[in-house]
């Protein structure tokens, strides 16, 4: 183990500490918030099965932002879709022995991996040329340029720049079981695991809300259809 | 115990998950009025819950709980002016793609300035005692709610099931309006009742949205009683405003579900003439083009029902906005930001007149107080003209014979 391979653990232990302490006061702020007897706001309505239904077609197909855009939809749903097979396709780096679905999956993953890269570049593009008069996240292009820069150097080491898959497997396994082995030399793969880690720290957290959000909005359809019919 | 600091204690958990939800996608701005007058992308839906989560951060994130919170006082005062500034039309929250409900955020959020002492703006502040002092936010004299407008032929009942609240909007400020609400309420035939000028105070409304929310609970507990005490089983309301604060906040703050359900009027007059109970004999050749208000549609739902009423007048033919329905645009009066925003209602209200001139209609039609007032105000010296009716206006002039 040398002083490189040891910084990069203390990178990845860091990022992980701190996106864990992120969501535990996240957490902690909501049932704050949940205990305040706020005036003047309802308790929130239940969710029959068929809200619930709609809801999950809504979150995975995006269907709110398809109405109001088709055109980022395609990009926005496509990043969406392909970062979670990419993510799924990574798992091979942490587990061993590596199950046979995942053997399998690798070929789907790969290929995610290249509509990824695209996806971003198009949204990037759609949101700096074409709709540029719109409001512009300073955050969103931060977080769009993190993703650009991992997603570029992924593309990298599969194509043109390989490391060696077996010491960063070595290496990525030993981190998260505490065991130190020798990190891979390859520029590109520190590269690519610190701005993941860096993405990790400042994940949006509307990951997590927005579905719920999401979710909420279909019973709140649901109720004004009923609102001024009920009794 | 209140907390000074503290940015959340005005908002619900599903709020603050709305806040956090919002990806900043921008989607929204193609929606808002205020937008397409201003350009101002300072006073956006998405800036204005970036600077609000700005707010909570430095309140409640880890740093302020370990070295003491520091707001920006310069991104407060800029907040507070975008905050009020909206019409809280709720436009964004129909685009919004996670689904945020703003058209009850911004309130909350206002509330939020008003504890700290921010808010209201302008005009905004008398309100209150506005209320207080004369029953109604426009400080006009109980004595000259009903009197300038209430035919005299119409008989109201000391008691009755179904009661009828004209609301200060209306009273004062679009009378042809709610004289014709009582006009079509007598023609139906039905025995209603009402509460005594002094006794029809304003509906809380006003206050509500301007964040104001200290009086709500009395004035409604009052007005809830008193209809209570008449034996009412439906109130019957023309104002979306009101109706809004009816069915979604009267249950609130008077603690229980209401003794009684609440109806646009539109509601019961399209029932009537489904029944047979009114019968619009006279013919209309006309274009009508109907705006749907924003409490109305996207507050409450109610967007067939005046529809079915226009399109049951002979030879009427009804022309649509672009934006209908849930997605309608803004007239400009909304949020109590014609108070203070004058130029960008006016500008706002020229658009609605301008898309009803270029298809042509003979009449733009409307069934709100705040859109008659404002829309009526923005065609003062403007170039374009189109005549403005709204709705039961429009039907007690035709089953009158006028």
């Amino acid at each position: 183990m040398n002083y490189y391979g040891l910084i990069l653990a203390l990178l990845v232990y860091t990022s992980y500490a701190a996106l864990f302490l992120r969501l535990l006061w996240r957490i902690l702020f909501l049932l704050k918030a949940s205990e305040l007897a706020n005036a003047g706001n309802k308790p929130p309505a239940k969710a029959s099965a068929k809200i619930i239904t709609n809801g999950i077609f809504d979150i995975m197909f995006l269907a709110r932002l398809f109405r109001a855009n088709e055109c980022l939809w395609l990009g926005e749903w496509l990043f969406h879709i392909t970062f979670l097979m990419v993510m799924v396709r990574h798992l091979r780096y942490f587990i061993e022995p590596v199950p046979q679905w995942l053997v399998d999956f690798q070929k789907a993953g790969i290929g995610a991996g290249y509509i990824f890269l695209l996806a971003l570049v198009y949204i990037m593009a759609f949101k700096l040329f074409i709709e540029k008069k719109k409001y512009l996240s300073s955050y969103n292009f931060f977080l769009l340029t993190l993703l650009l820069l991992i997603a570029v150097s992924g593309f990298l080491m599969k194509n043109f720049i390989q490391a060696d898959i077996v010491n960063v497997k070595t290496f990525m396994m030993g981190v998260f079981s505490f065991r130190m082995y020798q990190a891979p030399s390859s520029i590109l793969f520190s590269f690519h695991l610190i701005m993941s880690l860096i993405f990790l720290i400042f994940l949006p957290t509307h990951v997590f809300s927005a579905p719920y959000t999401i979710l909420e909005a279909h019973k709140h359809d649901e109720e004004l259809k009923g609102l001024m019919y009920e009794r | 115990m209140k907390d000074r600091d503290s940015f959340i204690e005005c908002l619900s958990p599903k709020q603050l998950a709305e806040l956090d939800a919002c990806t900043q996608c921008g989607e929204c701005l193609k929606y808002c009025p205020v937008q397409e007058v201003t350009g101002n992308k300072a006073i956006s839906p998405p800036e204005k819950i970036r600077m609000f989560r700005e707010f909570i951060r430095a309140a409640e994130g880890l740093k302020a709980r370990l070295f003491g919170s520091r707001i920006d006082d310069k991104l407060l005062q800029d907040f507070v002016k975008a905050v009020y500034e909206c019409t809280t039309c709720g436009a964004c929250g129909q685009a919004c793609t996670v689904g945020i409900f703003t058209q009850r955020l911004w309130p909350f959020l206002r509330k939020e300035m008003v504890r700290r002492g921010l808010g209201p703006i302008g005009a905004q502040a008398e309100t209150p005692d506005a209320v207080k002092n004369t029953g109604n936010p426009y400080k006009k004299p109980a004595e000259e709610r009903f009197k300038p407008w209430f035919p005299e032929n119409v008989r109201v009942s000391e008691k009755s099931e179904i009661a009828y609240y004209a609301g200060c909007t209306g009273a004062y400020e679009a009378q042809p309006m709610v004289k014709g609400d009582v006009i079509v309420l007598n023609a139906i035939g039905v025995e209603f009742t009402m509460l005594p000028p002094e006794e029809e105070v304003c509906c809380g409304f006003p206050l509500f949205i301007t964040g104001q929310h200290d009086m709500l609970e009395d004035l409604v507990k009052r007005l809830v009683d008193a209809y209570s005490d008449r034996g009412v089983k439906t109130l019957l309301c023309s104002c979306p405003c009101c109706v809004n604060m009816m069915t979604r906040d009267w249950p609130v703050f008077y603690g229980r579900e209401l003794p009684f359900r609440i109806r646009h009027i539109t509601q019961f007059v399209a029932d009537a003439i489904n029944n047979g109970r009114l019968v619009i004999k006279k013919k209309l050749k006309e274009r009508l083009i109907y705006h749907d208000p924003c409490y109305l549609s996207r507050g409450v739902g109610i967007t067939e029902e005046p529809r079915m009423v226009l399109e049951s007048i002979s030879g009427v033919k009804l022309l649509e906005f672009d934006r209908n329905r849930a997605n309608s645009r803004c007239c400009g009066a909304g949020g109590a930001a014609r108070k203070v925003y004058h130029e960008n209602a006016v500008a706002i209200g020229r658009l609605t007149i301008d898309e009803a001139v270029a298809k042509k209609a003979d009449r733009l039609i409307l069934s709100c107080p705040a859109c008659y007032a404002k829309v009526n105000e923005a065609m003062e010296g403007y170039d374009k003209k189109i005549r403005i009716v709204d709705i039961m206006e429009l039907v007690s002039g035709l089953i009158e014979g006028k």
